[in-house]
């Protein structure tokens, strides 16, 4: 009962209800336990209930072709459902488990009758509803428009400590994607202070993007792209910074101008974050439809990256657009991969193998071992983060989004 | 035997009538706000004023401010604890009609006396509460729905009601749970008249280890609900030993539009049950009838 009374006080709206209101609707709610994956609400059917999230987490999608759109995530003290129940309308979304989840149920005759003459109440409720419905809408039809427009996905590599081989192998990353989309990948480089990208590909850059601050609008598109490097195997590459002083010169305004020019022109951006979580790091976020964490097996890294998740599912990243890469830089790692595991709370996707000395050898002569060596463990890790990419990224149609729909639900509960 | 009736009072029908417009006239007055007032007699034989009060909240939506002062008028005019107390009444009518205006008017307190009339000697009155609990919904309802379904047996009525009373995964819930054996199928069926695509991975999972007239339930259902999801299952079940299965899978493979037939419908039109090659005959009609399907191959 004083569980059921939590998670109302939580919930948005419900908290301003007095004690005795909350409790009489805690007695007639239900408890719910849905397993990961499980769909709890489907689009477009109707509903009556509205669903608070005890713990775990859900995200709600909305299919709108040609793809299956993700408009929030939702965690413990929101809650779903409010739309139909209170405004009557239809499902506008899927609401699917991402983890294991506990919810509390609280149907529409239950709720009206404890707080059906508070009418205030039920006034802000329906406000909250009706313009969380909107909010929804508005997400749903940009993210549609990026798709139709057949604008490129944006993916951040991000390590959360200095010395993973995070800017190794985001550079064999646009080397493998490369080879699959010629002239269609390009890597930003915004691994500050120090952006060494063009370096380990062999390029000389003689301009970056931090030198674009001061440039014109109308001339901004075509010195961006001018700014690109060419790889003789494919690969492009953009320095965010060519001194470590010009990387203050980056603000996060410039990124968003850079990546909404650079999505207009290729099929996938490849950002290399760097370390820091700053003001620059978190525009990429707000743009970036797939994250990849680059994580060492070593304690600090490990503790890092288990920080990174946190903070990424803060910031509203679903859980299948995060891809987790362990990468081995030693031949006996500190830390196992069950270990990384545990500490993360997540299945690693990909795990790159020790790969000697090849990664150095490959930066001092200026080759990108995805383009010349398939039998390297960086190539082969970077090949399967490609297949990640393009198995959620490719522009699928409807029906292929359909395919792809989770499991359905399996439920448990008390009633 | 309505003319002697009215040889004998010849003003009664008339009079009946304009009663019944009265009454008329002071529910939309109350709906409108121009009274504050609403009185009526439950016992009254000739003038039923649950059909009356029906009338008038069939075009009102419940959360409106009409259907909102309405409920306000009867409370506050004690029709409200009119009907509660009629609950109770001896007189059968009575409680039906106390049963039927509780149900209308959604008051959700009158549940348990409600839930009561469910286990009535007289049908009428099992009727009225039944429909009353399904119009009203919400869990309180349901939960009193699943128990007389339990005690009663998986009767139509109660089966409908449950279906319009359960709230969102209310009945896959149950499902989900392994529910005694008796009250499964009509879980089954009430999931499957209700048409939620969750209902479809509990009535699956469950199929596998349910008896056979659950399973029998379960096929039916997820022709209901008419998903593609639920094809698999539906064909395995073509082969099962029992005939009704048998049929009731061929029936719902029918039913689903996406179901464009195959081998194991195909081989129902030759079962040794007559009952399947005819469910099998109805299904390759519906689905001939679809768009870019041209018939059995051979």
């Amino acid at each position: 009962m004083l569980e059921r009374i939590a998670v109302l006080e939580r919930a948005p709206v419900f908290f301003s209800l007095p004690d005795a209101t909350l409790r009489n609707l805690a007695r007639r709610v239900r408890q719910l336990a849905v397993s990961a994956r499980g769909i709890i609400l489907y689009q477009d059917e109707p509903g009556d209930t509205i669903f608070f999230i005890e713990s775990g987490h859900c995200r709600v999608v909305i299919e709108r072709p040609p793809g299956v759109v993700t408009v929030a995530l939702l965690g413990p003290g929101d809650f779903f459902g409010e739309a139909a129940c209170v405004l009557n309308r239809p499902q506008q979304g899927s609401v699917i488990a991402q983890s294991d989840c506990r919810l509390i149920a609280l149907d529409r005759q239950s709720m009206n009758s404890v707080v059906g003459r508070d009418i205030g109440f039920v006034e802000e409720l329906r406000r909250l509803a009706d313009q969380r419905y909107r909010t929804f809408a508005d997400t749903a039809v940009q993210a549609t428009w990026g798709m139709l427009l057949d604008e490129a996905t944006v993916v951040g590599l991000y390590s959360p400590k200095g010395g993973s081989g995070g800017t190794c192998l985001a550079l064999n990353l646009v080397g493998s994607l490369s080879q699959r989309h010629p002239g269609q990948v390009v890597l930003l480089d915004l691994d500050f202070p120090y952006s060494h990208a063009a370096l380990l590909a062999g390029l000389v850059p003689s301009s970056c993007l931090a030198r674009l601050a001061g440039v014109a609008p109308e001339a901004f598109d075509e010195a961006l792209l001018s700014t690109i490097l060419y790889h003789a195997g494919g690969p492009m590459i953009l320095p965010g910074a060519l001194r470590p002083e010009e990387a203050d010169d980056v603000t996060p305004e410039l990124i968003v101008r850079a990546i909404t020019v650079l999505r207009k022109s290729f099929r996938y951006v490849v950002v290399d974050l760097g370390i820091a979580i700053d003001d620059a790091a978190l525009a990429v976020f707000d743009l970036t439809q797939h994250v990849v964490l680059v994580a060492a097996p070593e304690l600090s890294a490990v503790k890092s990256a288990a920080d990174a998740i946190e903070i990424l599912r803060k910031l509203g990243l679903p859980d299948d657009r995060l891809t987790v890469v362990l990468n081995n830089r030693t031949p006996r790692p500190a830390v196992l991969k069950a270990a990384v595991e545990r500490t993360l709370r997540r299945a690693v996707d990909v795990e790159v193998g020790y790969d000697g000395s090849k990664p150095d050898q490959a930066a001092l002569s200026g080759t990108i071992l995805s383009l010349t060596d398939p039998r390297s463990e960086i190539t082969r890790g970077a090949t399967a983060i490609a297949d990640l990419l393009d198995e959620k990224h490719a522009k699928t149609s409807p029906a292929s989004a359909r395919a792809e729909a989770p499991a359905p639900i399996a439920l448990a509960g008390d009633c | 035997m309505l003319s002697r009736a009215i040889a004998r009072r010849p003003l009664e029908p008339a009079r009946l009538a304009f009663r019944r417009a009265l009454l008329r006239r002071q529910i939309r007055a109350v709906v409108t706000g121009r009274s504050q007032a609403l009185g009526f007699d439950l016992a009254d034989r000739e003038l039923d004023p649950a059909a009356l009060l029906a009338e008038a909240t069939a075009s009102m939506d419940p959360g409106g401010e009409a259907f909102r002062v309405l409920t306000s008028v009867l409370k506050s005019s004690g029709s409200t604890t009119l009907v509660l107390d009629g609950l109770l009444s001896r007189n059968p009518t009575v409680r039906a009609r106390s049963a039927r205006i509780a149900g209308l008017m959604r008051m959700e307190e009158a549940v348990p006396g409600i839930a009561s009339l469910l286990w009535s000697r007289e049908a009428a009155v099992r009727a009225a509460a039944a429909h009353a609990l399904g119009t009203i919904g919400g869990i309180r309802s349901a939960n009193a729905l699943l128990k007389a379904i339990q005690r009663l047996g998986p009767r139509v009525m109660l089966i409908i009601a449950l279906t319009r009373a359960a709230p969102d995964l209310y009945l896959e819930t149950f499902l989900s749970a392994g529910q005694p054996r008796a009250i499964q199928p009509a879980l089954a069926l009430a999931a499957g008249l209700r048409g939620r695509r969750t209902a479809i991975a509990p009535l699956i999972a469950q199929a596998g280890t349910g008896s056979s007239r659950f399973r029998n339930a379960a096929g039916r259902a997820l022709g209901w609900i008419g998903n593609p999801a639920g094809i698999p299952a539906l064909t395995a079940a073509l082969a099962q030993r029992d005939w009704r299965m048998r049929t009731s899978a061929a029936k719902a493979l029918g039913s689903i539009a996406s179901y464009q037939g195959g081998p194991d419908l195909y081989a129902c039109l030759t079962d040794k049950n007559p009952t399947v090659r005819a469910a099998a005959r109805r299904a390759m009609r519906k689905i001939s009838r679809r768009p870019g399907v041209h018939g059995r191959p051979s």
